[in-house]
């Protein structure tokens, strides 16, 4: 993955604009990765975006440059899907389930294919669709995924190679 | 080849994870408030605690001198009770009858 100017970095914390600078490079990718982590909670997704962008903002200077920013960065997104609190979650989600069930019924196979990730989605807990969606929607290698989540590599390699085989098994899209 | 084959999700599936929504527009916006917000926060308790302690060592640097001030009054007290004394004293004496005696003996 590409990664941001040191300048940009080492002046984010005290320069307004330099830190917009790192947000509008980062954002994006934080963005889909708590959204599916959150498993397309919104309003979740939002709230731990948010909460990532001031950690970083606070703990800047902490950053040793021993790994990749965009890898620190994950670090703290991870960190913070994971112990989001999502009571508001489960309401969001069921009401965005029920509508697309309600589409489903009247519409297309793709709905039914929408649907169909839903509920396996649904079935996966945060870590297996944050390594998911880091793998799958961000193109993060194994050793960076491992930096992350602070597992080791074969044991990511055969979470994520169930996670794929139970995603094929139950697919019907 | 099994390998990468086993990698691999069904096209469907992949398709419809990337389908993800539009990033919200006020994300920044929302992030820079909570930050301004926090600093805000934080220097209201820096300035509360550098007034305590200010406070502490202005009391503490001018207790002496309020020490010497409550013993200066103290002073003023003891004179005070001394001239009471010293009135009541003469009063008395003026008071004593042989006093008055040879005073007002024709």
């Amino acid at each position: 993955m590409n990664e941001i100017d040191d300048l940009s970095i080492a002046h984010a914390k005290k320069d307004h604009r330099a830190f917009k600078r790192v947000y509008d490079f980062y954002a994006p990718y934080v963005w889909k990765i708590a959204y599916r982590t959150l498993h397309g909670n919104h309003e979740a997704a939002q709230e731990a975006m948010q909460e990532t962008f001031i950690r970083v903002h606070n703990s800047l200077s902490k950053f040793s440059g021993q790994s990749a920013f965009s890898t620190w960065i994950y670090r703290i997104v991870f960190n913070v899907c994971l112990t989001l609190r999502t009571k508001q979650k489960k309401a969001s989600m069921n009401e965005e389930y029920n509508d697309t069930i309600g589409i489903a019924k009247s519409q297309t196979d793709a709905v039914d294919a929408k649907e169909d990730v839903e509920r396996i989605l649904a079935g996966l807990n945060k870590e297996e669709r944050f390594l998911l969606a880091g793998r799958e929607l961000l193109d993060l290698s194994y050793a960076e995924l491992s930096n992350i989540t602070q597992k080791n590599e074969g044991t990511l390699r055969t979470q994520l190679s169930r996670i794929k085989e139970e995603i094929r098994r139950n697919f019907k899209g | 080849m099994d390998q990468e084959q086993n990698e691999k999700l069904p096209t469907g599936f992949a398709k419809e994870l990337c389908n993800i929504p539009v990033m919200p527009d006020q994300a920044f916006f929302n992030v820079q408030k909570t930050l301004h917000r926090k600093s805000l926060i934080s220097r209201t308790i820096w300035l509360a605690a550098a007034t305590l302690v200010l406070s502490v060592g202005l009391y503490r640097g001018l207790q002496p001198k309020l020490m010497e001030v409550s013993s200066s009054s103290e002073i003023i007290d003891e004179l005070s009770s001394i001239n009471t004394f010293y009135n009541e004293d003469e009063r008395s004496t003026i008071a004593d009858p042989d006093i008055e005696t040879v005073l007002y003996q024709p």
